[in-house]
């Protein structure tokens, strides 16, 4: 089983959209090869192929559209809204 | 507010059946409350969120209900608290993360409509390990609760402020949850009763996600009677969320038999790890088991061996998913970062989620990541199951399964917060059941010296899927038996006065 290097713990935290510094990253580093290490107990054993336990539990609803009325009320936990919908930074084309 | 008060008074059968006959009314409960939290509550630092205002209006609707003859709900004027993972329209729900710092829902859990609707008190909102991500409540943003058994000692976690709260005698009941032993272990190191139900027992909708395939609510409080009166009001089927099982809210046995049942000991709960004085008290408790007529029956488990590894693998993968939606765009502050969108997201991110929260999402993005998934994601899934069969097979020949629920007693503040392996490891006893979804309760079995204290020793019965009426029984047997849960810290102060 592989661990983790450097870099890819770098890609990692880039995937994952959190930026770390070098130092926090050399950190996390430790810490996962650490922890990885300690857990390739998990590969020295074998398992068969085996349904997940909770397959098939979850129920599923009437496919049927119910009224919301707490738009107004979601878009106030925003940090930005604006005429029903929640504003981002601009990702295409012009300034911003 | 008295020194002296008797402990059953802070019962949530006593004071619902008080408040319901007229004998006391809700808002002096209320008042003594809200008290004890002023007294105790800065050193204990459980309370998060106070809720004093929307409390005596409730206290106050509750008992004009009364005189006005209107029908009492089972917990009528139970002063309860809430972890901070649990939405309560317009209150402020954070889960100890300054990602969702201000953030207010605008809807309620189902667990907490139905506290509600019996006519429970919310009163505070308390402190909890970030996201639930933790054993020991210091990876809260805000707060460290502490122990009331010994300030300097962590309370256990992640539900570390509910546990707390109970264990000083601010509430009788509260609500935590429970995703690799969130519920037991505080309720072990605080000397209290936490039950976590089978996965589906109880609503899941309105609890903030951490890993949605363990996640559930669980109860905390000072007797196993009245984990019952919460539990009968909690359960049953909830069309918000698809894996809540599709039953009736279940009943409480009225008595059952200990003569010949069969308590299983796997002896993995008793591996080297485990305080050797924790050894004692648990095999004291089975000793008193003995006496009340069950039948002791060795056995080995032993993927249980495999837990720590397995859980680890599938939480943290399930939670970097989960916690994808803290991007700063729908809720909480945003960092601008570059400006640019991506920019945004990681700058809110990373200046929002605590080390313990990182380590995890990194974790879990590294076990779903294409070349790693199979071997990691995929085989801690397989064990998953294969662990969950096992416990079927023990099942088929024991009623129960029982051992220590936390390897240690309550340790230090600041002890292993460095080490997040040996945090992990806190969680050895508690995952296995998480992990096959079965119903699991810490209740007192004793006490162990330190230094100048005593610290509480948490047991842990393990019951069969969707056994929880029969776990319930069985442990409030033993409590019936015994008087560890009666125990007071010594640091209670404050109280409900008669």
């Amino acid at each position: 089983v592989s661990s983790a290097d450097l870099e890819t713990v770098r890609a990692l935290a880039a995937l994952a959209r959190l930026e770390l510094s070098d130092a926090e990253l050399s950190l996390l580093h430790a810490d996962l090869a650490r922890i990885l290490a300690h857990f390739e107990v998990l590969a020295r054993h074998e398992e068969p192929t085996a349904p997940l336990p909770f397959e098939g539990a979850a129920r599923v609803r009437q496919d049927q559209p119910v009224p919301s009325r707490i738009q107004e009320a979601i878009l106030a936990s925003a940090p930005e809204a604006e005429e029903g919908f929640f504003l981002v930074p601009k990702t295409v084309g012009g300034e911003r | 507010v008295s020194a002296a008060f008797e402990p059953d008074e802070l019962d949530a059968w006593t004071l619902a059946g008080a408040h319901a006959r007229g004998e006391r009314s809700v808002s002096a409960t209320l008042d003594d409350t809200l008290a004890g939290i002023d007294a105790l509550d800065p050193q204990l630092r459980a309370v998060a969120v106070r809720l004093d205002e929307s409390a005596r209006q409730r206290a106050e609707m509750l008992d004009a209900a009364r005189q006005h003859g209107f029908p009492a709900g089972p917990l009528c004027g139970v002063p309860v608290v809430l972890k901070s993972n649990l939405c309560l329209a317009g209150v402020e729900t954070n889960c100890g993360s300054r990602v969702l710092a201000g953030y207010r829902p605008p809807y309620s859990a189902t667990a907490v409509e139905r506290l509600l609707s019996a006519g429970a008190v919310p009163v505070a909102l308390a402190h909890m390990d970030e996201f639930a991500m933790g054993s020991s409540g210091e990876n809260s943003a805000f707060a460290a609760t502490r122990n009331p058994w010994d300030l300097e000692r962590t309370p256990g976690g992640s539900s570390s402020g509910p546990a707390a709260a109970v264990a000083a005698g601010l509430v009788p009941l509260a609500l935590g949850s429970d995703t690799g032993g969130s519920v037991r272990q505080p309720a072990a190191l605080c000397g209290i009763t936490g039950f976590k139900p089978t996965y589906g027992r109880i609503s899941r909708f309105g609890l903030v996600a951490f890993g949605s395939s363990l996640d559930q609510i669980g109860i905390l409080a000072r007797s196993v009677r009245d984990v019952e009166l919460a539990f009968e009001v909690l359960s049953g089927v909830d069309e918000r969320d698809a894996t809540s099982l599709d039953e009736p809210p279940v009943q409480r046995l009225t008595q059952v038999g200990l003569g010949g049942l069969r308590v299983g000991v796997p002896s993995e709960f008793f591996g080297p790890g485990l305080d050797p004085r924790v050894r004692a008290a648990s095999e004291a408790a089975l000793a008193q088991l003995e006496r009340l007529g069950c039948v002791r029956v060795p056995l080995s488990l032993p993927r249980v061996e495999l837990g720590i590894a397995c859980y680890y693998v599938l939480a943290t993968a399930e939670a970097s998913s989960n916690l994808g939606r803290y991007d700063g765009v729908r809720f909480g502050p945003r960092v601008a970062g570059d400006g640019s969108l991506a920019g945004m997201q990681a700058a809110t991110r990373s200046a929002g989620f605590g080390a313990e929260v990182k380590r995890r999402i990194l974790l879990g993005t590294f076990v779903l990541s294409r070349g790693y998934y199979e071997a990691w994601y995929g085989h801690a899934a397989r064990v998953r199951a294969a662990l969950a069969a096992d416990f079927r097979t023990a099942f088929e020949t024991v009623d129960v399964l029982a051992g220590p629920t936390s390897p240690t007693p309550a340790f230090r503040l600041g002890e292993r917060s460095a080490d997040p392996l040996s945090m992990y490891l806190s969680d050895a006893l508690t995952v296995p059941a998480s992990l096959a979804g079965l119903p699991a309760i810490s209740i007192p079995a004793g006490f162990v010296r330190e230094g100048e204290r005593d610290l509480p020793v948490g047991f842990q019965l393990i019951g069969p899927h969707r056994g929880d009426a029969r776990l319930l029984a069985i442990a409030r047997a033993f409590q019936e038996a015994t008087d560890h849960h009666r125990r007071r810290p010594a640091c209670e102060p404050t109280g409900i006065s008669a």
